[in-house]
């Protein structure tokens, strides 16, 4: 009978072990329905639709060049399994209700979602927020989330894995876009390849 | 007691055909038609025969040459999923880092604005 | 033997030739034990080689080729008997003079024997030569007379059984005695 009992302690302690290395756990699932947001297609100027799974990325990572930017965008990659990214500028205000957002960010009230900032404007209808599915007991990040959005932009981001946040944010300035410099609010001096959101 | 199976044995020990039997075997093989050969013997034949050795070797090269193509177009395929993915990594990577940055603008910008009184 | 065969299918008739010398004595002996009849064994004998040259082509090795040819010397005894009218009783001082040196073992009864033997139902018949002739197993013998390996014992029985009673009535000597079961 001891003997039983220490079996099952051993057993118990070992799945507890896997579970939490490298598995979220368990409930935890940082991968967002972002499909509902398909029917916006439609009526988009520009839309920006990225889905790319585990194998995906592995395979663009192969082709990713060892130098520059896109090195930078191999590390990030390195051990993520998916990104999905449903972007829609519109060429006027109103095509999207606010419904279509609420729908995303509902998900994000499940267990494991935290709100690292989050900022709305009243005056300009402007909707930045930023999320993130960390491990519990060891703090690892599990995803991310991105909701942006004005009244003729709507921008969702969902990135499976250990995504490294610092240098995601720092990877703008090395992509020819011209990095914000947040203390000063100046523009760079680095060529721009896009402008940012309007004001 | 007779053993009857032993007796047997004995009774239908092996026996040799009247002399001559295998060349009466063959004198009518003059008459018979040539044996079909197996699809091995067949193909080693057509190697063995001058003129077809030519056309046998052009096929393997033919054949040669279309698996060659089929490599191409796989890797040529497998390319372009491959650059098209990386395309694809690195507008969403773009996307994804020019909001996380506006994030932390506007965070910045509301915390310099003036507490309403 | 396999460089023969190989040969053979190119249409060397010297090497069919070592085939026929190899395999002829097996051959006849089979047709002859199961016709009772030296023409007809030897007639039979000759088509089944000419058959071999004919599917030389599909034989794969010597130990198929073996087999082969007893499956096929069957086949062709049981078509020759069929065309031949009923072996008729034959007394025992009209038997013919064996074609091979008689061992110490008696000669009238040997001869008695296979008549006996010619005389069983074709389906025992092979099955008593291929047992007591080429000495084979059950098993050899299934695989060459294409039937299952318990049909084979229980042929084999009956005709032993057929065997013992009709020459121990023949010979009015004494019996043989059934084995114990």
């Amino acid at each position: 009978m001891k003997n039983l009992i220490k079996a099952g302690t051993l057993i118990g302690a070992l799945l507890v072990l896997v579970m939490s290395t490298s598995q979220p756990a368990f409930g935890q699932n940082p991968r967002l329905k972002i499909n509902n947001l398909e029917k916006l297609s439609s009526k988009a100027a520009e839309v920006v639709d990225v889905t790319l799974d585990e194998s995906m990325l592995k395979l663009a990572s192969k082709f990713l060049a060892a130098e520059r930017d896109e090195a930078e965008a191999r590390e990030l990659i390195k051990d993520l399994k998916g990104v999905y990214v449903k972007s829609f500028e519109f060429d006027k205000e109103g095509e999207y209700s606010q419904e279509d957002v609420e729908a995303i960010r509902s998900q994000l009230t499940a267990p494991g979602w935290t709100k690292v900032v989050g900022v709305r404007s009243k005056h300009d209808g402007d909707v930045a927020e930023v999320y993130l599915m960390t491990e519990s007991n060891t703090r690892n990040i599990l995803g991310l989330a991105i909701i942006a959005a004005d009244p003729e932009t709507l921008t969702v981001v969902n990135i499976i894995g250990p995504i490294d946040v610092d240098k995601l944010s720092a990877l703008e300035g090395k992509m020819g876009i011209p990095r914000l410099d947040l203390e000063k609010g100046k523009a760079s001096k680095k060529p721009a390849a896009s402008h940012d959101e309007k004001k | 007691m007779k053993d009857l199976e032993n007796d047997l044995r004995k009774a239908l020990e092996r026996r040799e055909p009247p002399a001559g039997f295998a060349e009466r075997v063959l004198a009518q093989l003059e008459l018979a038609p040539t044996p079909k050969p197996g699809w091995r013997e067949a193909l080693i034949s057509l190697v063995r025969v001058p003129s077809l050795r030519w056309a046998t070797a052009g096929v393997v090269a033919c054949l040669l040459l279309t698996l060659g193509a089929l490599h191409y177009r796989r890797v040529q395929l497998e390319r372009a999923a491959g650059e098209a993915a990386k395309a694809q990594v690195m507008q969403a990577l773009r996307i994804a880092s020019k909001k996380l940055n506006v994030t932390w603008r506007k965070v910045q910008e509301a915390d310099r604005r003036p507490p309403r009184t | 033997m396999e460089k023969a065969l190989a040969r053979s299918t190119t249409g060397d008739h010297a090497a069919f030739g070592d085939i026929v010398r190899e395999y002829q004595s097996m051959v006849f002996s089979m047709a002859y034990y199961f016709l009772h009849n030296r023409s007809l064994a030897e007639e039979t004998a000759q088509e089944v080689f000419l058959r071999l040259y004919q599917n030389l082509g599909r034989i794969k090795s010597p130990a198929h080729l073996m087999l082969w040819l007893r499956q096929v010397t069957n086949r062709r005894c049981i078509d020759q008997a069929r065309r031949m009218p009923p072996l008729p009783p034959v007394a025992l001082d009209e038997a013919p003079e064996p074609a091979t040196k008689p061992g110490p073992s008696d000669p009238l009864l040997s001869e008695r024997l296979r008549r006996l033997v010619a005389s069983l139902p074709e389906d025992s018949r092979m099955v008593v030569v291929l047992r007591y002739e080429e000495e084979l197993d059950l098993a050899e013998i299934a695989e060459a007379l294409e039937i299952p390996i318990n049909t084979v014992k229980s042929r084999l029985q009956r005709a032993l059984a057929v065997l013992r009673d009709k020459a121990t009535a023949a010979l009015e000597m004494s019996t043989y005695e059934r084995p114990r079961e």
